[in-house]
């Protein structure tokens, strides 16, 4: 689970994240669609424990991230998918989605299979063993991607998956991120392709709107989207009235919903 | 990061860039090399000083007018000196015999053979207890003997050993100096194979703390390859050193015709120590020398 309550950042004197909060449970998909500068990134970076609010609380698998030591962070890191498109450009796109494995504690023998694994779901057998600097960009977002499912870590947050991608590899990819959620994964996806984010929908994700640092029509900037499992969907559907709890049984509380 | 994941590393490493882990073993190597060897000739030397050692002596020669109660009461006096092992009379026909005896050995100066009884004069030898100040009594004996009435002549077996000792402070000069320069080699070539890949290095911290590494788990292959390579380098460069050690030794006791007891090579605690150390310098300049992210130091 991935819940962020009234969470806001800021750059400088700039802020770009105001008063944030939403929810994705395990299983579920939630998609943030947002324009260029929308905060998505700071979003993604705080939702991974990547990256400090400075106001709010971040939970991740129901440990606040502000109650833990600096030295425990890195053991919630490791349980979050990330997306980021630093790769090792000397390593293979094996060994780069190996690694993240390994992190986890993972045998080895259990790495290389599971990394192999989800290169193979995204197309990339071909280019498993090629240096990640010999990639074409959009391969190297796919081996990034990679990197970020491989393992089924019990959350994802995936920052711009589909960036430098083409339209059949963005449907495969959709595919595997719902495929990673149908394996119980809370998955947190940002992005600004409007053509992924509504095939995510359409295979069931819930999506919110990010403008500006705030979840698009809350009352004070602040929306607490908490999302049902599938079979209440509906009720968290992009329809839903932003600024309110939308789908009731998540385990937030509608009036701690509203109060912020 | 597991253990077994960061020694796969290594190998990989290893295997990619080999010059850096081998610059690394052989800078120690080198470093064990002369260090070990400095430590044999300490050994040795002292071995060395040992056989000599024993065998310092005093001989002072007698004036033929001297009498037998003077001589007698000189080798009372003589036997309490501190420092002194033993006194004895040599009489002119032992001194020819060993004379006999010596130049038999060495085959050469016959005509010291047809030498006629009782030219040699009489004399006293004194021997002294072995020990480091023996050169220094043996002088100081024989100074003091060289003022007795009836004393003609006084001999201090001492020479060889004082200039073994002055060879000895020498030669822990020069190992001092070749240690010194040894080590600052050796330790820059270890901060060049430490140091090279700055920034793949470093990028490779950045990812790792993206995945969520501990600053622990980043260090950990840096720390254990460096360990493995010092580690390496030391027991090559001691095998080295016991292969060579005996033949040293041999050649030394050849050519000074000394039997130096058969001086031994490092215990093997001694060695287990040195390889310990060198893994522990190994592996603690690998984890120093790995980058870790700002912030994230273990």
């Amino acid at each position: 689970m991935i819940r962020l309550d009234g969470v806001s950042c800021e750059r400088g004197d700039r802020t770009v994240l105001e008063g944030v909060s939403l929810s994705v449970a395990e299983g579920e998909v939630l998609v943030v669609h947002g324009g260029r500068g929308s905060g998505k990134s700071v979003l993604c970076a705080v939702a991974a424990a990547r990256d400090v609010p400075a106001r709010g609380t971040v939970w991740v698998a129901s440990r606040n991230l502000g109650d833990l030591q600096r030295a425990s962070l890195p053991f919630v890191r490791r349980n979050i998918g990330y997306l980021t498109p630093l790769l090792l450009d000397d390593e293979s796109g094996l060994e780069n989605v190996m690694l993240a494995v390994a992190v986890r504690g993972e045998a080895i023998s259990a790495t290389g299979l599971e990394a192999a694994r989800v290169l193979a779901a995204l197309g990339l057998e071909a280019c498993c063993d090629r240096p990640v600097a010999t990639l074409s960009a959009g391969e190297r977002q796919l081996v990034a991607l990679a990197r970020a499912l491989a393992g089924t870590p019990p959350a994802v947050v995936l920052d711009e998956p589909t960036a430098g991608l083409d339209a059949e590899d963005r449907a495969r990819v959709a595919d595997v991120v719902a495929a990673t959620a149908a394996q119980g994964a809370a998955v947190l996806c940002a992005t600004a392709d409007e053509a992924f984010a509504q095939a995510l929908a359409a295979g069931g994700a819930h999506r919110v709107r990010l403008s500006s640092g705030r979840l698009a029509g809350g009352s004070s900037g602040s929306a607490l989207i908490s999302l049902a499992p599938r079979a209440t969907a509906q009720a968290s559907s992009p329809a839903g009235t932003a600024g309110q709890p939308i789908g009731a049984p998540t385990g937030v509380p509608a009036g701690r919903a509203r109060g912020g | 990061m597991t253990v077994a994941w960061a020694l796969r590393q290594i190998h990989r490493e290893a295997r990619q860039r080999p010059g850096a882990l081998l610059a690394l073993g052989g800078a120690i190597a080198v470093l064990v090399l002369v260090g070990g060897a400095a430590a044999l000739g300490g050994r040795l030397s002292m071995s060395i000083a040992g056989a000599l050692e024993q065998n310092v002596h005093v001989i002072a020669y007698l004036g033929g007018d001297g009498n037998d109660v003077e001589r007698t009461r000189l080798l009372e006096v003589l036997g309490k000196l501190p420092g002194v092992a033993e006194v004895r009379s040599v009489e002119p026909d032992e001194a020819l015999a060993r004379l006999q005896a010596v130049t038999g050995t060495l085959g050469q100066a016959r005509s010291a053979l047809s030498v006629e009884a009782g030219f040699l004069p009489r004399s006293i030898e004194i021997a002294l207890r072995p020990g480091p100040q023996a050169a220094a009594r043996a002088a100081e004996l024989a100074a003091r003997l060289r003022g007795v009435a009836g004393v003609t002549e006084v001999d201090a077996m001492t020479d060889g050993l004082e200039r073994l000792h002055s060879w000895m402070t020498l030669g822990r000069w020069l190992a001092r100096t070749a240690l010194a320069l040894s080590a600052a080699g050796a330790l820059a070539l270890v901060a060049w194979s430490l140091g090279r890949d700055r920034a793949g290095r470093r990028q490779r911290a950045q990812v790792l703390h993206l995945l969520g590494e501990t600053p622990s788990g980043m260090r950990l292959p840096g720390g254990l390859g460096a360990g493995a390579g010092a580690l390496a380098g030391a027991a090559m460069a001691l095998a080295l050193l016991a292969a060579a050690f005996p033949h040293a030794v041999a050649a030394l006791e050849e050519k000074a015709g000394l039997s130096l007891g058969g001086p031994v090579f490092f215990a093997p605690t001694e060695i287990a120590l040195a390889l310990v150390a060198a893994a522990l310098v190994g592996a603690v300049l690998g984890w120093l020398a790995s980058p870790v992210p700002r912030g994230e130091h273990a």
